[in-house]
């Protein structure tokens, strides 16, 4: 029976140990600072944008890219500089809020099965296939069109495929670590399971989540681009990528601005979350757990 | 005396006429034995073959009870008893003369003989009978329905050759009727395949036959070498297909995949105008883009609410941003081509006027330190569509007015329309050249087409406008009605119960080598039977 | 044994099927707007066909009065022995459309599976082998760019180079006019992504197992590099690459939706997005179904192989 005394250092510290190391490396400072770059870009849309996104100028219809609109204008003449970072604020946000979401609801229900174990355990994860038999985009898609395109239904059309996401390896984490001496011990001396969970298990668990916490972002605005661009997303006159990169097909062959900017910045968007998320990986989950 | 004529002359030019002439004859009667019978086709078509590529198939059965757009595309399958010319007028087609009116109910076709459905089988006034007691039982779902119901009281055949159709009452455009909405199907081939026909076979008596079909995917026909119209069609074949993408299209003309198309991005004019190998043709207001509005609800219902977003919208803006140039404003409730066009006297209640609408709204309630108007505008998908929602929520902003756009498909927006189940919509009104499309069916109590619930249980009501509606719709002959017209159209244009936006020209494009494809009037109603290829 | 193990998760997947049929229906249910008016037709042409006790007429007809939980047993009833019924809107039977469109994607998604796969193991060896030289960068860089395009995205300029600037392969129609030539765009467009994913796994995959002990022994030994590379530790690496391309299978049909739709092919994602515009109930649901059971039936399939391939994990 392991010592007490030898008990590791509580998960808190270990973890902020990795995320040192994870500092430690040049790539990763780059994919950290280009994260943090483009949500302050979102964060601050609103003052950065040269022109109110919605306001047409229809005589001043597919201007290319000049002094007056850097990234030219769309069909209706409206700044396409404004659009992208506006809609920079939309895609994030729903993004953010999606995987938060996500997690929370994901992580309870994973952990809770995990931990739990038994008829519960079952139950839950057969529910759990059932949703993941189901394509993430098939999923959004019909739930959108039953329930319409509000930013709060997409959000949690959206939401559906993370929350079994984390709930899956909420559940992994939990159950390589409840069986580890350690858990034994602190149920022997008498610690509550609150405290079993919130202090040692969860903080197990905190590596993998925060890199597929990481990834999924990615993944969110991927998929809610595809749902504007498929006309079933963010509506007008917001803008959203996706939408913008459809709406500029038409014009593809003579006035290529449209797709490009808004394509741009998608591409840049889903490099910093894939390479921060990568860098997280190998420090945080070396093991993999993360895998969905 | 030498009053003889000069025998030598005369008798030498009497042996060339003797030798021309019968050598002439011995020509002609060689030729018509040797050479086939391609000489009279010669003289209809130029050159024989070629198999015409199009998109746009949207069709869902090979049936003529079906409507979608292009209209053409059935007419290569099925004939009517009349036949719609390029200037709208009707000929006879199936019928070998237009109809003997018996009386104001009672119309006698006599039909032509000899003429074979593409199984074999004879074209007779039975099989009319047949067709119009289908539409009529509604098995197979058919917007024209509704119209045979109300208006057919029986049709017999009152032998194989003559066909008596009776009315319940009057139908003023019943030639049109029968015209556009009448195609002639094989019964027995109806008969055989049962819920299965027009998918995986159809038989008309028209100058294509049935040869391939996947639903709203692709159609391919073949030329129907027994056509009643001898030497047409021009073509050997006919293929249609469907291409979502309007650069695709484009791209797909230029190579010579594809022949013709019916519609594509009207941002691309300006460059396909330039184009040395493709023709592009405009047919003006053929369609009417109009805004119709639910007035069941208490903020439309109010006359100034609607008048206020008549006075906020700029259909000009639209003709120029989005159909680039292809198009007008309206003048009339009737189209620039319909015999009943009657420009009106005062077209200022329905151009742009900001000042009046922002007076109209905070009279309403609506204005600045009043309550927010917000609505729901309704489009179908296409880049046109969403490119005036965008224009069309921006003009509306401009008077204080929240506009929401939601861009759905055109099957919804209409069952959404139907049942009431919308605030306005963006809808794209094709009629034809008869009394009732642009009037009655718009603002009626009867209209089918009244999706405002105008004069309906409801919605606003104008008792004079539907009494003037109802009175011009019993005629086909606008000089009659002249005043009733004026009339309704001060009192349409007064109320508002659609918003009146502008008229959209279609254009179609074909190669150069594509002849004889005019592109008319009525969206999508062209004559492919001498359509030739120069290839 | 294997046998035995098989035929169990088959029957644990029965209750799963069933959830997905469920959810299904739950979701063409919840589907705002009445069929039956849908079911009635549109009269373009301007007199109604709404006749009195017409509507309620054909409620009644299509068993739209009766309880849900009645409507749910019928039609899953009639869709276990394949009748999906007949659409409101196109009066087409539905399962025909269904299954006419599986073929396409199917063999879209196994076309784009196994030249994804061949892509990405060999970016992800020629990764490993080099490691830290230029060849590396370089396939990471191409992975990085990979995961990150998002996939219509690179359809659209696949369009673009091959419609426009070299006009080799056609970017429209179906396998029935151009032959498996039509295929080849939309399978790159979609095989990008997880040709990536598989690249990244398989290069940590194999250096990890190029660092083992086992490895480093067979190589002491004196057996040739080569030999020690492709039967120790191809084999050992290739594990963790098969779940990799087993979860990404569903992925995939995000993007084979949008390619789908892009390229106008005749699939399942395509006969889903025009159910949805067109509100059509019935063909959402015997859609989202079949994806479903597809799906569900692929990971199960996935989940043996790996167990076959893997002796140690026997779940």
């Amino acid at each position: 029976m392991s010592d007490v005394r030898e008990m590791p250092k509580g998960g808190w510290v270990l973890f902020k140990e990795s995320f040192k190391r994870f500092l430690s490396f040049k790539l990763n400072r780059m994919s950290l600072g280009l994260t943090v770059f483009l949500l302050s870009l979102a964060l601050a849309a609103p003052w950065l944008a040269p022109f109110p996104y919605d306001q047409v100028n229809p005589s001043l219809g597919l201007t290319a890219p000049s002094w007056d609109h850097l990234m030219g204008t769309d069909n209706a003449g409206r700044d396409i500089l404004s659009r992208v970072l506006i809609g920079a604020q939309t895609s994030l946000s729903i993004g953010i809020i999606t995987v938060v979401f996500g997690l929370i609801i994901g992580v309870f229900i994973g952990a809770l099965s995990g931990y739990v174990g038994g008829m519960v355990d079952e139950v839950i994860m057969r529910i759990v296939e059932v949703f993941m038999s189901i394509p993430g985009i098939v999923m959004a898609l019909a739930l959108v069109s039953v329930l319409g395109p509000s930013p709060p239904f997409i959000i949690l059309a959206l939401s559906i495929r993370r929350i079994t996401q984390f709930s899956r390896v909420a559940r992994g984490a939990v159950l390589s670590v409840k069986t580890q001496d350690y858990v034994t011990a602190c149920h022997a001396i008498g610690m509550s399971n609150m405290r079993i969970v919130f202090g040692h298990v969860l903080p197990n668990c905190i590596g993998p989540i925060i890199v597929l916490a990481t990834v999924l972002l990615g993944n969110v605005i991927l998929t809610e681009s595809t749902l504007s661009f498929l006309g079933m997303g963010i509506q007008e006159p917001t803008p959203s990528w996706g939408t913008m990169i459809a709406q500029g097909n038409e014009f593809l062959t003579f006035a290529p601005w449209l797709s490009i900017f808004p394509g741009a910045f998608l591409f840049l968007t889903m490099i910093a979350f894939n390479l921060l998320g990568d860098g997280l990986r190998d420090h945080l989950d070396p093991r993999g757990g993360s895998v969905v | 005396m030498n009053n003889r004529p000069n025998t030598r002359k005369s008798r030498s030019l009497l042996r060339t006429l003797l030798y021309s002439a019968s050598g002439a004859l011995a020509v002609t009667a060689f030729a018509s034995l040797v050479v086939p019978e391609t000489s009279y086709a010669q003289s209809v078509c130029p050159k024989q073959g070629g198999v015409l590529k199009t998109v746009d198939m949207h069709y869902k059965m090979v049936d003529p009870t079906q409507r979608a757009n292009p209209i053409y595309f059935m007419r290569l399958v099925y004939d009517s008893l009349l036949d719609i010319q390029f200037d709208l007028s009707l000929a006879p087609g199936l019928a070998t003369a237009m109809p003997q009116k018996v009386d104001n109910k009672t119309y006698v076709f006599k039909l032509r003989k000899g003429v074979k459905f593409h199984d074999g089988t004879d074209f007779n006034a039975a099989a009319v009978k047949f067709n119009v007691e289908r539409i009529i039982a509604g098995k197979v779902k058919s917007p024209y329905t509704g119209t045979w119901r109300k208006f057919t009281k029986a049709v017999t055949a009152v032998d194989a050759h003559t066909v008596k159709f009776e009315l319940k009452e009057e139908w003023p455009s019943f030639l049109w009727g029968v015209a556009s909405s009448l195609g002639i199907a094989s019964p027995t081939l109806i008969k055989k395949l049962g819920k299965s026909y027009g998918i995986k076979g159809a038989a008309g008596t028209g100058p294509f036959m049935f040869d391939k079909f996947q639903p709203k995917k692709m159609l391919g026909l073949k030329r129907n070498p027994n056509y009643y119209r001898k030497g047409e069609p021009c073509l050997d074949g006919f293929q249609a297909r469907t291409i979502k993408s309007g650069s695709v299209r484009i791209l797909s003309l230029k190579k010579g995949d594809l022949d013709v198309i019916n519609t594509f991005p009207e941002s691309q004019f300006p460059q396909l105008a330039k184009e040395k190998t493709i023709t592009v043709q405009e047919g003006k207001s053929s369609t009417l883009t109009l805004l119709p509005m639910n007035t069941k609800i208490p903020a439309l219902k109010d006359k100034r609410v609607r008048q206020a977003i008549q006075y906020a919208v700029n259909g000009q803006e639209l003709i120029d941003n989005v159909y680039r140039g292809a198009g007008v404003m309206i003048e009339s409730i009737f189209p620039s081509w319909h015999p009943a066009f009657t420009k009106a006297a005062d077209l200022s209640p329905i151009r742009q006027d900001i000042g009046k609408a922002k007076a109209l709204l905070k009279a309403a309630g609506y204005g600045p330190g009043g309550k927010k108007l917000v609505l729901t505008l309704e489009t179908g998908s296409g880049g046109a569509h969403v490119q005036r929602g965008v224009l069309l929520q921006a003009q509306l902003k401009a008077v204080g007015i929240d506009l929401k756009v939601r861009n759905i498909s055109g099957g919804q927006m209409f069952a959404n329309m139907r049942s009431g189940n919308y605030q306005l919509a963006l809808w794209q009104m094709l009629g034809g050249p008869n009394m009732k499309d642009y009037a009655w069916n718009l603002y009626s109590s009867g209209g089918g087409n009244n999706v405002t619930f105008y004069n309906k249980e409801g919605g606003y009501q104008n008792a004079k406008a539907n009494a003037l509606a109802n009175e011009i719709v019993k005629t086909e002959d606008p000089s009659k009605v002249q005043d009733k017209i004026k009339a309704l159209q001060k009192m349409v244009f007064d109320d508002v119960p659609y918003i009146f936006l502008n008229y959209r020209n279609h254009r179609t494009a074909r190669r150069t080598y594509v002849k004889n494809f005019k592109t008319g009037k009525l969206k999508g109603r062209e004559d492919i039977r001498r359509v030739w290829m120069d290839k | 044994m294997l046998t035995t193990v098989l035929v169990r998760r088959l029957l644990f997947s029965i209750p799963t099927i069933l959830g997905v049929a469920t959810l299904a229906f739950i979701l063409g249910h919840l589907s705002p707007g009445d069929p039956a008016i849908a079911a009635m037709g549109l009269d373009l042409e301007g007199y109604s066909t709404v006749e009195p006790g017409e509507l309620e007429r054909v409620r009644e007809e299509l068993g739209l009065n009766k309880p849900v939980v009645v409507q749910y047993v019928q039609w899953l009833g009639k869709a276990i022995q394949g009748d999906f019924g007949t659409s409101y809107v196109s009066s087409s039977e539905v399962a025909d459309l269904v299954f006419a469109a599986l073929p396409t994607t199917m063999l879209l998604l196994i076309m784009t599976m196994s030249s994804a796969t061949v892509i990405g193991i060999a970016l992800g060896i020629i990764s490993a082998v080099n490691q830290g030289k230029t060849g590396d960068y370089i396939a990471r860089m191409i992975a990085i760019i990979g995961v990150s395009t998002p996939t219509f995205w690179f359809a659209i300029i696949l369009i673009l180079m091959f419609a426009f600037v070299f006009p080799i392969f056609p970017v429209t129609g179906s396998i029935d006019e151009h032959g498996f030539i039509a295929m080849v765009l939309p399978t790159a467009a979609i095989a990008l992504h997880p040709a990536a994913l598989i690249a990244r796994m398989m290069r940590s995959s194999m250096l990890e197992v190029l660092s083992h002990d086992m490895v480093r022994t067979a190589t002491a030994k004196g057996l040739s590099r080569w030999r020690v590379f492709m039967v120790h530790a191809l084999r050992n690496a290739i594990n963790p690459v098969i779940t990799v391309i087993g979860f990404q299978f569903a992925n995939l049909m995000g993007g084979a939706v949008a390619v789908e739709f892009i390229f106008s092919l005749p699939g399942l994602g395509s006969l889903l997005i025009e159910g949805i515009y067109e509100k059509d109930i019935l063909v959402i649901q015997g859609a989202v179904l079949v994806i479903g059971v597809a799906f569900a039936l692929s990971n199960l399939l996935v989940d043996v192989l790996y167990m076959m391939v893997d002796p140690r994990i026997r779940v």
